[in-house]
Parts: structure tokens; sequence; C-alpha cells
């Protein structure tokens, strides 16, 4: 009985996120009856996946202190890359690798740029940003290009009854929770994030880790871009406007912190859902979508401030246990 | 110490020169142009899409066919960087005359009396402005009787089939989306057979179009009808329609009807392909081919009359494909 | 030198400014480190320079009085709005309401004028509302256990859904001519709205450099354990911070109201980016203690000037895009490569 409280007060300590999810979910099914159904939570799945991808790379971003502005841009440009071969036919698995090699080499660029000179991240991606989308629009002229069926089958089609976005998104989680936990790059990563003179002084590779995490979120926003492209069947010049704001909030409501070395990938997937969920919800109840403003910005401040307290209140009593 | 401080500027002006004049050279052709005395046309968009492409070629067909220079520059949605650009444009490069197509209606009034303050006729084109006097020329499009017109086909086909019909809508900051939505509303009141179940804002987004069409589908199964206010978001509603089963050709009895505005590309093909059963065309070369002969009237020191314009849309429907999608901006060469 | 109250081996706990080497001076300009701090604060100057030249040579009319006034009155808004975020970023901190509160002060503004008639209860409204929301996201963020990033972004949301719900998503218009000419005609043919932003500027630096909450502004970003032992109040300090991050952000969406002839929610939205990467590009640290108006300055003047050249240039929009950003790095990237190379020899 007892193990199982200190369980729970663990796991609330570490995600408190979990209850405000819950009782949205349970609220929302109470007051709309259609929403409490599997098929709309499949629907909210689907939905928060591409989110939950590209946001559990900016994680790794943000456990660094550093900062991606460029996520929506290279989700832009990994969607043009895909246009220009869908217009020359190439097969799928030719297209999948020139996604997520586009994704790759924008993320080393992110990552070379800030690890190797000293302009700080926010400005290389402020930068970055805009040359991407400019790529972008190079290469599709600004236009709406439908993509053909057999690229848009990822947005479609499902495994065993789970939809392949869900699988893509619950993979990427579940690598990114393995990734940060069990590997010595996450280690490294936690270290670089909370302290990086004494990590230097300690002789860890700071640079390599810096560029490596620029890079898995390069690579993973190009996965979501296909995520997202998939499902919207077109690559339109929209894509990404503005993913960065979304993203951030997601990340930073799943509490980590935007001074790098301490942070979750379950906190920000849950991130992803609670604002995902939000918004369905809001959708259900046909309220103005200005209010979607509103209430996103006010769930984000009651969970930082719940976080906040708990970490005070309850962090004396199990900080010796939670030391990884 | 300041060598290497030196070397890094020589660096950093070698690099900026570079990139600059490697994407610059196209400038320097018209950069040399500009002793012949051409007429330049200072053009300002809001942003740039798909029809927002057409509209630019329209523009260019014109300019070279009256003989005039063109320079274009695009706002990305922010009013204080179009109004930047504009005076850029009015002061600096000295054009002898603006098209633009403002991102706000209300926020452009300054760039319009600064362009009436230097003589520079203005011509806005698509989006209404409000300051109307002060402007040399408008032609917009009608999004009220675009709006009224998509009705129309509601109307009919809810003649044969009671429709239940999701309507989507642009941005609730945008007049043509409000037109559009408000006409729409207006042509359908007191029809006894088509009923609208649900309205989703998209804020002209197509992730959030795809989102709402999907959570709408889910609350409420029946819908049998669905108005997409613009071709751009025609892919997010299909790729719902498919997601939920309920994706099927015209003639189909599960076919959800589907009716949008514009008339580019994607509509067009969706047409062919019998996929959608109607779609309003904006008329893009009008656009065009108007602004220009009234930039010419007007640098010719007369005024134009009448000074604002507006173009009902083409209704291209399955009936009328055959004989009227050649005036369709969006079936050209497709 | 008063403003180079540096974090010379802080202990800012999570912190991730690397101590030791960012604050070793990186131009020539401050390795000289007894050269007045002024010159030090205008270390990005010569890469305006350098611009300005590039652009003069590629295209005609840069370097005509008339488009210097147009640059400067084009920067006005984000240049007046950037003072508050330098006092935030000084600190430590980042606002990113500072877009949101354009909007909501602009608005403010616009309704009050176009339903009294009266620009100057407008502007009183206005700079209130903003002034207001910046002291309820201060307080907040200071007085709770919260990081202030979070909080300014659940303000960025909040307020920016607030105001298009309050006006409708509308352009609140039209306001009376004598408002609009504030932005376009003054003393000298130089915009009233332009000598508004040099007397804000002239007065920021001075109350940075010298007035004792300046100092203390400084104190808490260099490091706030000391300034705590040495009894400054923290969390007032913060507080007030975001408070006059406010009041700015609430001049500039007055300014840009008149600028625009009506005001939107959304209209300052687009700014954030430009505001932020204005000051972080003039050479204010992120980490905070170390910057000043003056760097500010240069860095609006600076991006003012890139967005002016390409627009003068005539490119198609997204040259202008891949333009823009690699010569941002490149200017950023000159101080920064300096550093890492002095490091390695």
């Amino acid at each position: 009985m007892r193990s199982a409280s200190q369980w729970c007060a663990r796991a609330l300590r570490r995600q408190p996120l979990l209850p405000v999810w819950l009782v949205l979910v349970l609220a929302l099914s109470g007051l709309y009856g259609e929403f409490g159904t599997v098929a709309n939570f499949r629907n909210i799945a689907i939905q928060a996946s591409p989110l939950i991808i590209a946001a559990v790379g900016a994680t790794f971003v943000i456990m660094t202190a550093g900062i991606d502005l460029s996520v929506g841009s290279m989700l832009f440009l990994a969607a043009a890359i895909e246009s220009s071969w869908a217009l020359a036919s190439a097969p799928a698995g030719v297209v999948f690798a020139a996604i997520a090699a586009t994704g790759l080499l924008m993320g080393l660029v992110n990552g070379v740029a800030v690890a190797l000179t000293r302009v700080p991240a926010l400005i290389v991606t402020l930068a970055s940003m805009q040359v991407f989308r400019g790529a972008g629009g190079h290469i599709t002229g600004q236009q709406n290009i439908d993509l053909p069926a057999h690229l848009r089958g990822i947005g479609t089609s499902s495994l065993l009854g789970v939809p392949a976005p869900v699988l893509l998104a619950a993979a990427t989680a579940l690598g990114g929770v393995l990734v940060f936990g069990r590997t010595v790059f996450g280690r490294y990563l936690q270290a670089v994030g909370s302290n990086r003179a004494a990590a230097l002084n300690a002789g860890l590779p700071v640079r390599a880790v810096t560029i490596g995490a620029y890079a898995l979120a390069g690579v993973l926003a190009a996965l979501a871009s296909l995520t997202q492209t998939a499902r919207l069947g077109a690559v339109q010049p929209s894509i990404g406007d503005g993913y960065e704001l979304t993203v951030i909030t997601a990340v930073v409501l799943g509490g980590t912190s935007l001074f790098g070395g301490r942070g979750s990938i379950t906190g920000t997937v849950l991130g992803a859902l609670v604002l995902t969920t939000a918004q369905t919800g809001l959708v259900f109840s046909g309220a103005s979508p200005y209010v979607f403003d509103i209430v996103r910005g006010g769930i984000l401040l009651v969970a930082v401030i719940a976080a906040g307290t708990r970490w005070r209140t309850l962090a004396q009593a199990l900080r010796p246990a939670a030391v990884s | 110490m300041h060598a290497p401080t030196f070397i890094r500027w020589t660096a950093a002006l070698a690099a900026s020169a570079l990139v600059l004049t490697g994407c610059g050279s196209s400038q320097k052709a018209s950069g040399s142009d500009g002793s012949a005395k051409k007429i330049t046309i200072g053009v300002s968009f809001d942003l740039l899409n798909a029809i927002r492409q057409a509209e630019k070629s329209a523009i260019e067909k014109a300019t070279t066919e009256a003989g005039y220079e063109v320079v274009f520059t695009v706002a990305d949605k922010d009013p204080q960087k179009q109004s930047s650009q504009i005076q850029d444009l009015i002061q600096t490069r000295k054009v002898d005359a603006l098209i633009v197509i403002a991102q706000d209606g209300q926020q452009i009034a300054s760039s319009v009396s600064l362009a009436k303050a230097r003589n520079v006729p203005f011509i806005a084109i698509d989006r209404a402005v409000a300051d109307q006097q002060n402007i040399t020329f408008q032609i917009t499009g009608d999004p009220v009787a675009d709006g009224k017109l998509s009705a129309a086909e509601f109307v009919d086909a809810g003649k044969t089939k009671p429709l239940k019909v999701l309507e989507l809508v642009g941005a609730l900051t945008d007049q043509n989306a409000i037109g559009r939505r408000d006409g729409f509303n207006e042509a359908l009141k007191g029809d006894p057979n088509v009923t609208v179940v649900s309205q989703v804002p998209t804020n002209w987004d197509p992730a959030q179009a795809l989102d709402g069409t999907s959570n709408a589908l889910q609350k409420n199964p029946d819908i049998n009808a669905i108005f997409v206010p613009s071709d751009f978001l025609l892919p997010s509603v299909q790729s719902a329609l498919k997601a939920a089963g309920r994706l099927a050709p015209v003639g189909d009895p599960g076919h959800v009807f589907l009716v949008t505005i514009d008339g580019d590309q994607n509509g067009c093909k969706a047409m062919r392909d019998k996929t959608l059963d109607a779609d309003i065309a904006t008329p893009v070369d009008d656009f065009g081919k108007q602004a220009i002969s009234g930039i010419t009237t007007a640098l010719g020191g007369k005024s134009v009359s009448p000074n604002s314009v507006q173009t009902k849309g083409l209704s291209l429907d399955q009936a009328n494909f055959a004989t009227t999608s050649s005036q369709v901006w969006g079936c050209d060469g497709a | 030198m008063p403003e180079s109250v540096r974090g010379e081996g802080a202990v800012k706990a999570p912190s991730a400014a690397p101590p030791t080497r960012s604050i070793k001076p990186a131009s020539w300009l401050r390795d000289t480190a007894r050269r007045p701090g002024w010159l030090g604060d205008l270390s990005m100057l010569p890469a305006l320079v350098v611009l300005i030249a590039v652009l003069s040579v590629l295209t005609e009319g840069v370097l005509t009085p008339s488009n210097i006034i147009n640059v400067c009155s084009q920067s006005a808004v984000v240049a007046i709005a950037a003072i508050g975020a330098t006092f935030v970023i000084l600190t430590g901190g980042i606002d990113l309401s500072t877009g949101s509160v354009i909007g909501a002060g602009g608005v403010t503004a616009a309704w009050v004028i176009t339903s009294t008639g009266s620009v100057l209860a407008g502007a009183a409204a206005g700079i209130l509302a903003g002034t207001a929301i910046g002291l309820v996201v201060g307080t907040v963020a200071a007085k709770l256990p919260v990081v202030p990033f979070a909080v300014t972004l659940a303000a960025l949301y909040v307020v920016s859904g607030a105001t298009t719900l309050l006006s409708h998503g509308k352009t609140i218009a039209p306001v009376p001519a004598g408002f609009i000419e504030f932005s376009i005609d003054g003393p000298g043919g130089v915009p009233y709205s332009v000598w508004l932003a040099v007397v804000l500027y002239a007065v920021a630096q001075t109350v940075l450099t010298r007035t004792a909450w300046g100092r203390r502004v400084l104190h808490v970003g260099a490091n706030v354990e000391v300034a705590r032992i040495s009894g400054v109040h923290v969390a007032r300090t913060k507080a007030s911070v975001y408070a006059v991050a406010g009041l700015f952000s609430a001049i500039a969406g007055i300014v840009l109201t008149s600028g625009l002839a009506g005001a939107s929610a959304s209209m300052g939205g687009p700014l954030l980016l430009n505001i932020v990467g204005a000051v972080v590009l003039g050479g204010t640290s992120l980490f905070g203690g170390r910057g000043s108006l003056l760097r500010t300055a240069v860095g609006v003047l600076f991006l003012g000037f890139v967005s002016n050249g390409m627009s003068l240039l005539g490119l198609a929009s997204f040259d202008q895009q891949i333009i823009t950003g690699a010569v941002i790095f490149i200017a950023a990237s000159v101080d920064g490569i300096g550093r890492w190379s002095r490091r390695r020899s």
C-alpha cells in the first residue's frame, strides 16, 4: 500500500500533467456524448501525432539549453523535397530516404552552427528558419502540390487497427525515452544542458552532443512533415507556419526546462496530447476559435504553476531517489 | 590583434557580397534598363500561394503586353512589413504606379495616403480597401456573390436529396472569408432541403481544416455535404473524408457533396476527376488586365471610371464542365 | 564602466551560459578592456556599415537621406518595443508576450480614440493597458515558482486571444488624420515616431546606467544569488522589468496604430521575432547581465536595413528569405567566430 502511494506521488511529481490531461478527457467526455468514443480518441491520437514527433525532437534541443525556431520551416522544406521527388514519380522508399536525409542535413546545419560558432541558438535558428522556408519556396514555387496516393498511405493506413501516424508517434516517443534514459548520449545531454562548463571540464564531447541533439530534431521534424503531408494529401506553402510556438508550448507544458538539463519525453508527449485534446474539445463545444488561444494559455499557466508547486513541496522528500 | 579582425571583416564583406550578388544577378538586368526610362510598376502582395502566383502571372502578362517593368514585394502576412515595402517602392525605388493586395483593407490606408501624396496611382486588387476615395482603381472578386453562387449549387442538389452541410470558414479576420460565409448563409436561409449542421473555422490553415473536418464528421456522422471556401483546403477535406471512410466519387450514393471557390489547378483537376461537384472560379486574369489598363489610363492623366469593380465568380459544375472549363484559370494547360 | 557588470564566474544554477568564454571580450573593441563601455556596445556597428556598403553597391538610393529616414521610421515600432525586451533580457528572462501586448495596447488606444475622439486619452488608455498586462505577467513570473518564459508564452496566447475576442477580429479604424501624421511627418522631415524612439532610447540608456533600478537590473541578470545577498529585492526587480516591457510594447503598439491608420489584435505577432532578434543580434546576452540599449539600437537598424535592402533589390520573396537568414547569421557569427578562434589559439 505504502509503496503504491509512494509510486503515485512520484508519478505525480514527475508528470503533473497526467492528472490535468485525465481531468480534461473526463470532463469533455461527460459534456459531449460523442467525445468519449474510441473513434474520437483515435482521431485525437492521429491529430496529435505530427506534433508529438516534432516536439520530441525539440525536447532534445531544449534539453541542451538550446532552442529551435526553425522547426516549422524544416517541416515545409522537407515537404517541398517530398513534393519534388513525388513529381519525379520516385518510389516511396526513395522519397522517404530523401526526406530523412533532408531532415538530417537541416539539423546538422543548425547543430554545427550552434556548436562551432558562438552565435546564440536563438539567432542561428531564427536565420535558418528564413533560409529553410525560402529554399522550400524555391522548390515548390509556392504552389499547392497534390501528393500521389502511395505517399499519402502513411496518413490513412493502419496496422492491427492502429493508424500509421500513431504508430510513428509512439515509436518516436518510445525511442526518445530510451535514448534519453538509457544511452550515453542521453546522459551527456543532461550533463551538457545542466552545466555546460562543467561538462567541458569533465571532458565530455559537448560539441558532438549539441550537434547530435539538433540533428535528431531535424530528422524528427522531417518525420513529422512526412506524417503531416501524408494526412493533408498535399504540400502547401503554409505548412509549418508558426509551428515553432506550438512545439515549444508542448515541450514547456511537459515540464522541460528552457534552461536545459531537466525535462522529460513523456511530459512532452502529454503536453502535445493536452493541446490536441483541448483543441478537439473546443470544436465539440462550438466555441469561437479565439477562445482556443485563451484556453491554451490558461492550461499552460495552470500546468507550469502546478509543476512548480509540486516541485518545491515534494522535491526535498523525493530528490535523493530521483537522482539519475 | 588587429590583423585577424581585419581578415574577419574582409571575409564577412566578401561573403555578404557573394551572397547578395549571387542571388541579385537577376536584379542587374532590370537595373540597367532604368536608363531606357521604362515605366516601373511596384507590386505588393500580402503573401504568396497558388492563387497569388496566378495573380502574379496575370499581372506579369499584362505588364509585358503594355511594355512596363514590374517590381514584386511580398509582406508575409505582416501589415507593418507591407507598409514599409510600399514606402520603399514609392520613395526609394520611385515606381510609377502601385498594384496592391492588402493584408488588411483598413490598415492599408496610410499607404494609400502616401501614394496619393506622391501622386503615384494606387490600384487595389483581390481584397477591398476601406479608403475608397483616395485610390485610383480597385478590382476585386465579390465574396458575397461567390458565397451565394456556392449556395445555389447546394440548393440545386438539395432538390434531389436533403443536405446536411458542414461549412468551413476561412480566417475570421479576412473580409473575403467573412463575405463568402455571409453570402452562403444568406442564400441558404429558409431553404427547406439544406441545413448547415456545423460551422468550423479554419483560419485558412489546411491542418486546422483537416482536423476540424475530422472532428465534425465524428460529431455529426450524418453530414453529407461540405462547403469549402477555398480550393487549397480541398485536399485536407478529402483526406478527412478518406480517413472517415466517406470518400466516394460524384454519382456514388455515398458521395459527400462538395463545392469550393477559386478555380485553381487542384480544383480543376478534382472537377475533371469527378471528385468535386462545383467550383466557383475567380476571374484572376481580369484582375491583371484591368489593373494594368487602369494604370495606363491614370498615367495618361485621366481618372479611371468606374473606380471600383467587383467581378463575380464563374460557376463551374459537372454539368457545364465541358463548355466552361476553358474559361477557368486553373484549367489552363492542365 | 557601468554597463559592464558582467556575470564573471556566474554560479547561476542551471544556466547553460558558458561563463568564462562568453564573457571574454570578442572584438578588438572589447579586447582592450580599458576602452569605455560604449565602444564595446558598438561592436555590431562594423557589420551594419558593411551591410550598408554592400547594399549601396548593389542597388541605388540606399544612402539617400529619404531612404535613411524611411528605414528609421520603419524601424521605430520594433525599436521602441525592443527597449522593454532589452530590460527583460538583461535580467536573464525573455518576454514572448511582446507582440500580443503591442496588439492589445494598439487596439485599446484605437478603441478609445475612435469612441472619444481624443488621441491623448487613447494613448493613455493603451499605455495603461499594456503596463497593467506587463505588471500582471511580471508579478506571476516573479512571485510564483514558475519559469518566466512559460508565463510569457501563456500570456502571448491569453492576451492575443482576448484582444481578438474583444475586437471581434476586426481592425479598429479610422483614426484621426493628425494621429496618422505622427508616423509620417515631423521636425526636419523626420517623423515624430522616430524622434520619440530616439528620446526613449536616451532616457532608457540613462536609466539603465545611471539609476539604482538600472544597476539592480544588471545585478540580477549577472548573478541572482550575489544580487540577493547584496540586498537587491530580486522578485520585485524582475516583476518591474516585465511591467516596463509592457509599457514599451504598448507605446510601440500605439505608434504602429498611427503608422497603419488602425489597430488589429494580430498586428504585433509578426514583430516578436524581429524584436528579440534585434536585441540579441545587437549583442545583449540572452543569459542576462551583459548588454545595453545602444547595442539594441544597432541591432534594430541592422534588421531594418536588411529588410529595406531586400525590398529595394526587388528579389523573389523566397530569395529574400534566404538572404535575410544568411546575412543575420553572417553578422552574428563574425563576433562569435572571433571568440572561438581566439579560444583555440
